[in-house]
């Protein structure tokens, strides 16, 4: 089998989908494409299309912070292969360091922060740091000069990298209930970091923001509604203001169920939702609620079909999906998180293929 | 120590007290309470039974409605161990009715830990006692960890459909070392169901956190009474 695809990549069938507006077919999109898939396409190694090295670009360590995304022009041809309309420039994680034993500056990962006290310690990211990640969007910018082909940046995680790696998820959750200064303060240094990160991405040219934040899991959101939104909906407001006042469009991906915030997103005025987590979202009740409001994103389950299933399998739920979802428009295709190497090739090619069959207009 | 011993001087203090400072995750305040009953002449054993277990299922039933959140589970966890800890004194030798001992860890490859922490708060929360072998943890680790601890559950979490591939490799591995038998094997997470439960031989499913607490407890008892 090999890819199938129908009508070239163009950003602009994205960004009509966003909008709500006729296109050509369902566009597709996945923010990361795992090494195994990467190297079957173009047939040697050039990393994931979110590290040239192969790693996910996590930022838990000093190399990942500092490494290099992929090579635009691979990302390029993985996008001419797969009809992808967007390349995407990761700058998910807020660099926040603290001096090692060796007396030298180190990224913060191991959830050592626990107090106001130890908020001290932190060494804020610099703008060098900034600069490191717009200097690599430039390059994808530039690359993409002569195509249809946009460029998006992946950033804006202030919640997540937060209880994931500077304080840890317990305690973390606990500190929301018992000490929201504390909270309130770590959440701001990353918010200013990602402010920056989005006005100069605004600035050069990208086609729109992709902010993601994990907030929720399987049953719902981890903290309450009304504490949530007085915590979060502020400082992202603050994050994406830079693009929506250039008019441009803002796509927010969080795994887990997000029923208690849809109305909020759709009200601070995010154009699209990724990725609906199989696990908590029906799509077909997501469509009759969202549909018309918002674009919907995602939701191929990586268990069944995607890892577990045929390529047969693969291809009767995507005409599932395409049968729900594309009436109306608003609906980005995709997995329910991304293409890890546990898919098989075939299933992967199967997917992408069936998209393209299928989900024209 | 004689837990029966009265302190008349000590204001009389109602269970329900003590319920509602576990449900509402008062761990500063519980400590208190729990004295105060202690000294009221109230068993240690029936505090633990009659009134702490059930406001932990309270507390599990509240999160599984979406009443509670992450927060509220671990603040009743947190005053659930501070009343434990004014109990455990009274309490040493004594069996109490949910006791058992379960081994939990997150599958070989699998660094997700969020789902198996909540369901060791439940299970703490609901009288077992929990050894937890962390993440990525290979199947010769599973075995050196029953052979150590001798549980009667061994917990395994998983995210990730790759990862749980490595659950049959646990279960041979006990089977090897001939400990199958004797420990019943439960198996959690979010692309985790009941069919692969079966499928792979292993002996648990719950779907939650809450669940796991009630389904091991149920287990546990259901083992005993097989064995008395």
């Amino acid at each position: 089998m090999a890819f199938k695809t129908y009508g070239e990549p163009d950003i602009e069938r994205l960004l009509a989908t966003f909008r709500g507006e006729k296109t050509d077919r369902v566009p597709i999109s996945e923010n990361l494409i795992e090494d195994k898939h990467i190297t079957h396409m173009l047939g040697r190694k050039a990393g994931s299309t979110l590290g040239e090295t192969g790693d996910v670009a996590k930022g838990t360590t000093d190399e990942a912070a500092q490494a290099r995304p992929m090579d635009p022009k691979n990302y390029i041809k993985v996008c001419n292969i797969i009809g992808q309309d967007v390349i995407f420039m990761e700058a998910l994680w807020a660099p926040f360091k603290k001096i090692g034993k060796d007396g030298k500056p180190h990224i913060i990962a191991d959830r050592s922060i626990k107090s106001k006290e130890n908020i001290k310690k932190i060494i804020p990211p610099t703008q060098k740091d900034v600069d490191l990640k717009i200097n690599f969007l430039k390059e994808y910018l530039r690359a993409v000069k002569g195509t249809k082909i946009g460029v998006s940046i992946l950033t804006g995680c202030f919640f997540q990298v937060n209880y994931e790696f500077v304080v840890g998820f317990t305690d973390f959750m606990v500190k929301t209930y018992e000490d929201r200064e504390f909270v309130e303060e770590l959440m701001d240094m990353a918010v200013d970091y990602y402010v920056k990160i989005v006005k100069a991405a605004c600035d050069s040219g990208i086609s729109f923001l992709f902010v993601a934040d994990d907030v929720g899991f399987k049953t719902g959101l981890f903290i309450p509604p009304e504490l949530f939104k007085e915590l979060w909906r502020p400082r992202m407001e603050k994050i994406i203001a830079p693009a929506l006042n250039k008019g441009i469009p803002v796509m927010f991906h969080s795994d887990g169920k997000l029923d208690d915030i849809m109305d909020m997103l759709i009200d601070m005025g995010i154009s699209c939702v990724n990725p609906m987590d199989p696990y908590s979202i029906d799509y077909r009740d997501y469509k009759k609620r969202y549909g018309d409001k918002i674009c919907l994103s995602g939701n191929i389950d990586l268990e069944f079909p995607l890892s577990k299933g045929t390529p047969e399998d693969v291809e009767k739920d995507v005409i599932e999906h395409l049968k729900v979802m594309m009436p109306g428009g608003r609906y980005l295709f995709g997995s329910s998180h991304s293409i890890v190497n546990y898919i098989s090739i075939e299933n992967y090619e199967a997917m992408v293929n069936a998209l393209h069959k299928y989900g024209r207009y | 120590m004689d837990d029966t011993e009265k302190n008349k001087g000590e204001k009389m203090v109602n269970p329900e007290q003590i319920k509602q400072a576990v449900i509402k995750g008062k761990y500063k305040e519980i400590s208190k309470l729990v004295e105060n009953t202690l000294k009221n002449g109230v068993k240690a054993m029936n505090i633990l039974e009659e009134v702490l277990y059930p406001s932990m299922g309270t507390v599990g039933d509240k999160f599984s409605s979406g009443e509670y959140f992450i927060p509220d589970l671990i603040l009743a966890a947190k005053a659930m161990q501070a009343a434990m800890d004014i109990l455990k004194p009274y309490l040493v030798g004594k069996k109490t009715k949910q006791s058992g001992l379960v081994v939990m860890c997150t599958i070989e490859g699998d660094l997700h830990d969020v789902g198996k922490n909540l369901v060791n708060i439940m299970l703490e929360g609901s009288g077992f006692k929990v050894i937890d072998l962390g993440i990525d943890v290979k199947a010769q680790k599973f075995v050196e960890a029953v052979k150590k601890y001798k549980p009667q559950i061994l917990g395994i979490s998983g995210l990730l459909t790759t990862t749980l591939a490595n659950v049959p490799k646990v279960l041979e591995a006990l089977k090897k070392a001939g400990l199958r038998e004797k420990v019943l094997v439960g198996v959690g997470g979010a692309p985790v169901t009941q069919d692969f439960v079966n499928r792979v031989g292993a002996d648990l499913y719950a779907k939650d956190a809450n669940q796991a607490a009630k389904v091991f407890t149920k287990a546990i008892s259901k083992q005993r009474q097989s064995t008395q």
